[in-house]
Parts: structure tokens; sequence; C-alpha cells
């Protein structure tokens, strides 16, 4: 069966809320049903054949066709299925997700991944700020799933991460992996300043050297057994893991910290 | 029944429930991950004394491990599950934590049988430096120790399996049945899902159920004790001067007749002539156990 394809007509001028288009609440709706869904679009709502031409189709696979990043929340709380946008996606994309596959050909803004609980988000192009980290108020970030960045990330990636894996195959930005408390990040290309400020425990995985914080210890190089495990996972979602799951053998170059905070965290740095 | 001359006596044997797990150790090598298997799978030949029962299955090339290293797979048999949390426990804790290089993963598919900690407890010698790894749906353990890093996972699963599968090799002489017995386990070793827990593979000390002493559950199978002829009730003919016996754990029925049968065929490949006389079995009288696994019926 084919799947349940949203076309974007116009780029909408307001931002929208695109978060009732999920598989789960899609399922065994007509697409007549599913034009009718309003959409809050900042203080009215609008319904969703307003914005998208609407093809019926399966709807535990999901395509959002000629998506621009005014649209927010797109496949927030997703627990099912898949979606698949073709174009960028506005904040908060994937967050509360907790299963199936989301897929953003494009890049996102900020938040995406925010409280996260299970599935696997996928991001193509770039994304903003806060990448699986805790919203204002959230005692925690991700906690527990896969997010793939094909691009770079903004600063704040895993801010608050409790559990999970998150890929940045380009470069992350400033506090990466900032208050962590478990799980573990990988970024492929270089990573930002205070890397690791204030983790608590959790593994930052990195292919070059950090400008280190002064509250992580040098605990030299040695041969760490579940590297191959964890770069194989993820390399079945990330190419550039992939890649390193070949390369990289398994000894990384060990530092211990945040010290100013409870130290058990590390950044690892693959040889 | 006559295979090269060996008759197949129209027996069966008699075997009984246990519950089994199945342990992957990994080492920097194919000899560390030995050394590490053996010791754990050390005196473990009889749950009459050894709480368990347990044994090498296979050695496993790095591409068939989860860390891709060199790795041996480990079959554990225990009488109830409480004594295989207790044996999985102290043997992976003192035999596998302790081993150079060793890592050690679950052996048995995610969906089969129940739930059983392997490094769940162990973690503790951490002392709170262990670090916890979820991938792909399995924790691991990350445990500091002198050598680095002691890996293992959380969990693995116990299934329902069958002890005591076994038969009796009847020759004319000892250096004739342990020749026999060699053939048979060689051939044995080749069958997944099986162990043959006793030294060798082989027993010379097959037991009957019971005892004149009342504190002892067994006691010398004295119907098939040679010395003995003149003097019971004897279930050897006069040519036969030797008996070994296999004792066969394995995951389920079939693993366990496929393991009967390759050992009788290559027992019996040695024939009549170098001195093999008879193929029986440990036949209790169902006091045993209820799984039946009649000689013949194996063979046809």
């Amino acid at each position: 069966m084919k799947a349940l394809t949203l076309t974007v007509k116009a780029a909408p001028a307001q931002r929208v809320d695109l978060a009732p288009i999920t598989p789960g609440n899609l399922r065994g709706r007509k697409a007549a049903e599913i034009g009718r869904i309003r959409l809050q679009s900042g203080n009215r709502t609008v319904a969703v054949a307003e914005l998208f031409t609407v093809a019926a189709g399966d709807s535990e696979e999901i395509v959002i066709r000629k998506c621009t990043n005014k649209f927010d929340n797109v496949g927030a709380g997703m627990a099912s299925g898949s979606i698949t946008v073709h174009g960028d996606t506005g904040h908060r994309t994937g967050a509360q997700m907790a299963g199936g596959t989301l897929t953003v050909r494009g890049g996102t803004l900020d938040w995406a991944g925010t409280g996260m609980a299970g599935g696997t988000l996928v991001i193509r192009g770039d994304t903003g700020r806060c990448l699986g980290a805790a919203w204002p108020g959230d005692v925690h970030g991700m906690r527990n799933g896969t997010i793939i960045v094909c691009g770079n990330a903004g600063e704040r990636v895993g801010d608050k991460m409790r559990r999970g894996a998150i890929v940045i195959e380009g470069n992350a930005g400033d506090y990466c992996g900032a208050r962590m408390i478990s799980g573990s990040i990988l970024v492929c290309g270089k990573a930002g300043d205070f890397i690791g400020y204030s983790m608590k425990r959790g593994s930052i995985l990195l292919t070059r050297a950090p400008r280190l914080p002064a509250t992580f210890n040098d605990c030299g190089t040695f041969e760490f057994g579940f590297l191959p495990l964890l770069l194989r996972s993820l390399g079945r979602l990330s190419r550039r893991a992939a890649a390193l799951s070949k390369r990289a053998g398994t000894h990384a170059r060990r530092y211990a910290g945040d010290l100013a905070n409870v130290g058990k965290g590390e950044l690892l740095v693959l040889r | 029944m006559k295979i090269n001359g060996v008759e197949i006596e129209d027996t069966y044997a008699e075997a009984f429930p246990m519950r089994a797990t199945r342990i992957i150790v990994t080492a920097v090598n194919r000899r560390w991950a030995l050394n590490a298997a053996r010791a754990a799978t050390g005196f473990a030949t009889s749950v009459i004394a050894c709480g368990c029962e347990a044994g090498i299955e296979r050695e496993l090339k790095p591409i068939g491990t989860p860390d891709g290293r060199p790795g041996v797979s480990m079959l554990l048999f225990t009488m109830s599950s409480k004594e295989m949390a207790r044996q999985v426990q102290n043997r992976i804790g003192q035999c596998v934590l302790t081993s150079p290089t060793s890592a050690c993963f679950a052996g048995m598919d995610p969906g089969e049988g129940e739930r059983l900690a392997l490094g769940k407890n162990l973690r503790f010698f951490g002392d709170g430096y262990q670090i916890s790894k979820k991938i792909d749906g399995a924790r691991y353990w990350r445990v500091p120790v002198m050598d680095g890093e002691f890996l293992c996972q959380e969990n693995t699963r116990m299934v329902r399996a069958i002890g005591g599968g076994n038969f009796l090799v009847l020759a004319e002489t000892q250096k004739q049945a342990l020749a026999a017995c060699e053939k048979a386990i060689a051939a044995m070793k080749k069958i997944p899902n099986v162990i043959m827990p006793f030294p060798g593979g082989v027993v010379r000390s097959g037991s009957k159920v019971g005892s004149k002493y009342k504190a002892l559950p067994a006691s010398t199978n004295d119907a098939y004790c040679p010395t003995l002829k003149g003097q019971v009730k004897s279930a050897l003919p006069p040519e036969v001067g030797s008996v070994m016996e296999i004792v066969i754990d394995g995951l389920d029925e079939a693993a366990i007749r496929a393991a009967t049968r390759a050992g009788i065929r290559a027992a019996c490949s040695l024939g009549r002539r170098r001195g093999i006389v008879r193929i029986s079995a440990g036949n209790y009288g169902g006091k045993l156990g209820p799984h039946l696994f009649h000689l013949r019926k194996i063979l046809k």
C-alpha cells in the first residue's frame, strides 16, 4: 500500500503546529477526515486541507512533501510507523517521540528530539540548538532512542540527556553533552567549547581531540570492548559511524569528567 | 539390531528436565577465551555435587561473536532456576571476570525462556565506577578492572532443557572402550545445543539411583561393573571387560537424539572386530526422569 502523502500547498505565513499528524493519530481515518483535522497556527486553527493536499494511503507510512521550517512539532509524540519529510522542519521536530522512524530530508530548527523516549530520528541536513536536550522545566533531555544528524548541530546537543544515542556526522556547537546524565553522543566532526560541561555520566565520543575543559582529567589510551558494539549499532543508521566502525579500532583516549560535578562521564577520543 | 557387528540393545536412556543457559565468552585470542571458558565450566560434571553441569559447546570465530573477537560458547545446566542464578554469578564472577581481556555475552535469543542475570550483579565489583551502555535494546556493563575494562551483558536467558541423555559402550577391554568413546565424542562435538559434561566427555563411574547407605542418592552401577560379574546380578556378557558412558545434556530432545545418533555411529565404526561388543543405555525403570531416548528408534 502506498504512503499517506501530505503536500504543502503554499508555505504558511504563521508557524503551524503539526503534532496531530502522526501515524497513531491518523490510523483508520480517511483522507477527507484527515483534511478536517485542525492545526494550531498562532492564535487560530487551520484545517489540514487548507495547508496540504492529502493523498490517501497507509497512515503508518506518512510522507510530507514541500515542508518548510514554519512547521513545528513534526512527528512529535509519534510512537510507531514512519514519517518522511521532504524539505525542512521547524522547532521541536520529533519531540517526545516514543517509537517509529522520523526522517527529515532537510534541516530542522531548535529542540529536535527534546524529551524523546524511543524510536529513531534522522535529520539529513543541519539542526539547530538543543538537539535531544531538556525542555525548560523538564528534568531530563532525551530518555531513549537514537538521533542521527548528517549535517551540523548547534549548541547544547544532549543537554541533560538521560539515555539513548546521538550521532552528529558534522560539527557540534558549544556545550555539547552539557549536564549529561547518561547515554552516548558521537561527534564525527569538530565539537565546540565547553564540551561535557557539568556532565555527570555518559560518553561523548570524538574523532579529534577537543579543547579540553579544565575539569576533565586524562586517563590515557585504552582498549574499550564496548566500542565495536556501539559503533556497529550506530553504523546501521549512519554512514559516518559505519565508516568509523570499520576504521577505528577499539582504542580510545579517555578523559574523565566533569570533575566539578559527579565526574563519572567521559570523553573518548577515537584513534 | 547391529551396526558393524556391534549389538544395539533394545533399551532406552532416561533423562530428566533441567534449566539451561548459553553464555559466550570472548577474549583477545582463542587461547584466553578458552582459558576463561575452561575455568568457568570446570568442576561441573554432575549436579550431584557440582551444582551444575557445564561444558564448552563450541569455539566461535571472531565473525560469530558480539565484539568481533575469538570466543567460546558455553552451556550450563542446573536442576532449578535459583541454582542457575547462583552458578552463573559465581562462575562468571570468579572465572570470567578474573580472566585477562575477557568479555561475556548472552548466548540465547532475547525472546527465549526467562531472564537470567549475567552482569547485573557482577557490575557492583566496579565499586561505583561501572558504566552502563544500552546498545540495540540490551544493557551492557563496563566494569573497570586492572587490565582495562570487563564488558558484560546485563542479562541472558534461561530455558527448559534436558539432562542425563546417555549411552553405554561395552567393550572387551578398557583401551577399546576408551577408543570408541573418543571417536564418539569427536563426532558429538559437532552437534550444536549439547554438551557432554564429564572429563573428555566420558564417564567411567556410571551410577544407579539409590545406595545401601541412606545418605547417598546414587551409587555405583554394580550391574555394569565388570569386576563384579561373578558377585552381583550382572548385565554384562562374559566377553565384556570394560564399560564407559557418555552423558549428554541438551537444550531439547532433538539435540540429544542427534548427538546420541552421531556418537553411537562413531563408536560402532570401530566394529565388533576391534572389541566393541554392545551399546546400551542408562535405563532406570522410570525412576530418573520422563524423557526416554530409545536407542533403536534413534538409530533407525
